[in-house]
């Protein structure tokens, strides 16, 4: 494809919090959105296409958007729904535009985790008959997905442990995450167990929060703004539902997506030519198969990056400088926050986690269980 | 748009009040193959799959795109799953036709599902759609909801029971000609207004059913769509509008009916005089009355009294002057998440001229809406609008 066809050129985030006790689902969304049509330097009468990225059992209704879509700026306008992660809210307004139909968009998604039973609500993924009588939920699921890379790879829980360190340790400068405290390889280790090899450390906190983000087409992105970032390529792919079909210790449908990006992007050495990358770690082990998966190392290396440092801020590709989910987990909005926050570095916006000088950067989005679908989207200058 | 799309294929499976025999990815699998097989393409064809799907507390699993994909033909491919309340299957359309007018992909296969069957209490579910703190309590549900905005509209368009009975016994008539209607049964005017009354003026022969069923579309580029069929349907028109609907507010009659959605896809598709220029109409209908304004939102007339002169007159029936429901409609037959794309697909079918015994000769464009949400406390409606031709343009 024809590169700068569609740029993000506004972009706006909450705080992320345990729980946003002043604000209703509403009030959250609303403030966002305003803020990403400020950033854009936008009023809504200019604004042609909202997408949001919304589940309603997250949300705690049976149509979640009758609520969420107007404070998300919809009211009169060609809005739709994926009810996915909010990267896939990303790839949709992107095809949107690249239609012809639509100059600009609204990217909205949201969740309000301290709202509603989130293990509770991730153990009906799992359908009836013969998965959900285990007891799988997102802990658990992800917890046998963890020992299946270990066993096979021979992957430590000090190397996953170094992955919450890190991330944690890029969240004290960003000022937006949840979890701003250091913690070190023994806290993760020591940390309470949860369904073995995943530590309360290991996996994300539950988080409020709300992300915006506006995109354009080249001609409405070149009036509206000076400094944007362009898309370059975008991939998704879907990989069974059923865990005893697939080999738990990798990561499918991320491998194809990026494969997808990557080839739209023109990127055939991902390690040389991405300048950083933000990844929905799903559990500090997963940001290692994200790896693999990404090609950034051969198969079962993962855990060797970690131990050199190649993903640390100070590294060959910084790898989640805002904190990552393990930092702040608003659920819905993980996906849309790592493409916002891959936009921010491309524009050298990101403040005081900015990685000097990045010309491309790396977007990851997930859903599903044990990683079954993933959206990948390749930000540049 | 930026170039042509077409729909190649349509499946569809009997909708029926609960289908025991299949589970949520075996239902999704029975419509995506005869899509495919009407195609005449294998799975390898599809660059892409849209899955659509509404209340996953009707399934009682969350994402239950993610257990349908396997087989939904979605294993190893793009995929993503749209949910607009009973607008979906309608927005699920739009993303395909999306999904191929940028450009990016070829042929894109759109599966929409619900198994309103799974769940005792459908209305249970449906008073969640509210807003918690003012609504929920109070047991609102959409009979009700919609038996208040129709007492309005029988004040505002001059029409009674009768009226909505008449509009009803044409749609049970069409469905005895479409072998998927769900609800085929012969009835008559004075049956209606002698059925039980759900809320006033509501009776359960002006309802819909609940319905088990799943739906699927091929879209396909121009190119594309030329080699895979003599016949494609193609898109030439295409709209949705949110729009808030807070009651207690005055509610924009005209906007909640789809008006803007409507008007978009006819000034894409060249459409200035649309009961001249359209054959065909598959609205989005969940109650017998609602045909009435849409008679209106729609441009069939100017005024509202004169849309009531319309269903006396017998516009909307299969000899009329633009037949509504061929296939018997929403009243016959409402799997939810997939009931927008299935009057896409009927639309469809009639532009191909492959709707057999509910076929409206010589039926060159045709018009399919989409509505989600609900009129309420804190609420949205979400209206998409499709037109399909013969004829590319």
């Amino acid at each position: 494809m024809d590169d700068n066809q569609v740029a993000v050129i506004g972009i706006s985030q909450t705080k992320y919090e345990a729980a946003k006790r002043e604000q209703d689902l509403a009030d959250m969304i609303f403030e966002t959105t305003r803020g990403a049509l400020d950033d854009a330097g936008l009023q809504i009468g200019d604004i042609d296409s909202v997408v949001l990225a919304a589940h309603d059992l997250i949300d705690g209704r049976s149509i979640t958007s009758m609520l969420t879509a107007p404070p998300a700026g919809a009211h009169l306008k060609d809005e739709i729904r994926v009810a996915d992660d909010g990267a896939f809210a990303v790839a949709l307004a992107w095809l949107r535009l690249l239609s012809g139909e639509f100059g600009t968009s609204l990217v909205v998604s949201w969740s309000k985790l301290s709202e509603g039973d989130f293990d509770a609500i991730t153990s009906l993924n799992f359908e009836p008959l013969f998965y959900r009588p285990f007891g799988f939920n997102y802990v658990t699921a992800h917890a046998l997905q963890a020992m299946s890379y270990m066993s096979r790879y021979g992957i430590t829980e000090t190397q996953a442990a170094k992955i919450a360190v890190k991330n944690r340790r890029n969240a004290v400068k960003n000022p937006l995450a949840h979890l701003r405290e250091p913690v070190t390889v023994d806290d993760v280790l020591q940390s309470r167990l949860l369904a073995w090899p995943l530590k309360e450390l290991d996996l994300p906190p539950k988080s409020d929060g709300a992300c915006a983000m506006v995109l354009a087409t080249e001609e409405r992105a070149r009036q509206a703004k000076a400094n944007c970032a362009w898309i370059k390529g975008v991939g998704w792919t879907n990989d069974t539902y059923y865990l005893g079909d697939k080999e738990l210790e990798k990561l499918p449908s991320l491998a194809q997506a990026a494969e997808r990006a990557y080839r739209m992007a023109g990127i055939d050495d991902p390690l040389e030519q991405l300048d950083v990358a933000e990844l929905h770690d799903i559990s500090s082990f997963h940001e290692l198969m994200e790896y693999e998966a990404l090609g950034l190392c051969k198969p079962g290396e993962g855990g060797q990056l970690a131990d050199q440092g190649i993903t640390s801020m100070d590294g060959k590709l910084p790898v989640n400088p805002s904190g990552g989910a393990l930092s702040s987990h608003p659920y819905t909005a993980v996906g849309l926050i790592r493409v916002a926050e891959a936009a921010l570095q491309v524009m050298g916006r990101a403040g005081e986690h900015q990685v000097p000088g990045v010309k491309t950067a790396l977007a990851h989005g997930a859903s599903g269980m044990c990683g079954q679908s993933n959206c990948v989207v390749i930000l540049g200058s | 748009m930026g170039r042509r799309v077409a729909i190649v294929g349509t499946g569809q499976t009997k909708y029926v009040r609960r289908r025991r025999d299949v589970s949520v990815p075996e239902l999704a699998h029975e419509a995506a193959k005869r899509a495919l097989e009407d195609a005449g393409l294998m799975l390898k064809d599809i660059d892409a799959v849209v899955f659509a799907t509404a209340p996953e507390s009707f399934e009682g699993v969350n994402c239950p795109d993610k257990w349908a994909a396997d087989g939904a033909g979605g294993l190893g491919k793009p995929f993503m799953r749209i949910n607009t309340g009973g607008a979906t299957g309608g927005s699920g359309a739009l993303a395909g036709i999306h999904h191929v007018a940028s450009g990016v992909f070829d042929v894109v296969l759109v599966v929409a599902m619900q198994r309103v069957g799974q769940t005792p209490d459908a209305q249970r579910i449906l008073n969640l759609i509210w807003d918690p703190i003012f609504a929920v309590g109070f047991a609102l549900n959409l009979p009700a909801i919609t038996a208040m905005g129709t007492t309005g509209a029988m004040e505002r368009f001059g029409y009674t029971e009768w009226h909505m009975a008449k509009l009803s016994v044409k749609d049970h008539l069409n469905a005895l000609n479409n072998p998927y209607a769900h609800v085929q049964i012969e009835i008559g005017i004075e049956d209606v207004l002698n059925s039980p009354v759900v809320c006033w003026p509501i009776k359960i022969l002006d309802c819909c059913p609940r319905s088990d069923g799943a739906c699927a579309a091929v879209f396909a580029s121009e190119e594309r769509a030329r080699k895979i069929t003599p016949t494609p349907a193609w898109v030439i028109g295409t709209g949705a509008t949110t729009c808030v609907t807070t009651i207690g507010e005055e509610a924009d009659e005209d906007a909640a009916l789809g008006g803007p959605a409507v008007r978009k896809a006819y000034q894409m598709a060249g459409i200035d005089n649309p009961r001249r220029q359209i054959s065909v109409v598959e609205p989005y209908d969940p109650f017998s009355n609602i045909e009435i304004g849409y008679y209106l939102s729609m441009g069939f007339c100017q005024e509202r009294r004169q849309a009531t002169k319309m269903v006396e007159n017998g516009f909307g029936e299969m000899t009329g002057e633009v037949p509504f429901s061929p296939s018997g409609g929403v009243l016959c037959a409402n799997p939810i998440g997939a009931t927008a794309l299935v009057r896409v697909v009927e639309a469809a079918l009639q532009v191909m001229g492959k709707a057999d015994k509910r076929q409206v000769p010589g039926a060159k464009v045709a018009l399919a809406t989409g509505a989600g949400g609900s009129p309420g406390p804190g609420s949205a409606t979400f209206i998409t609008a499709t037109i399909l031709a013969k004829e590319p343009r």
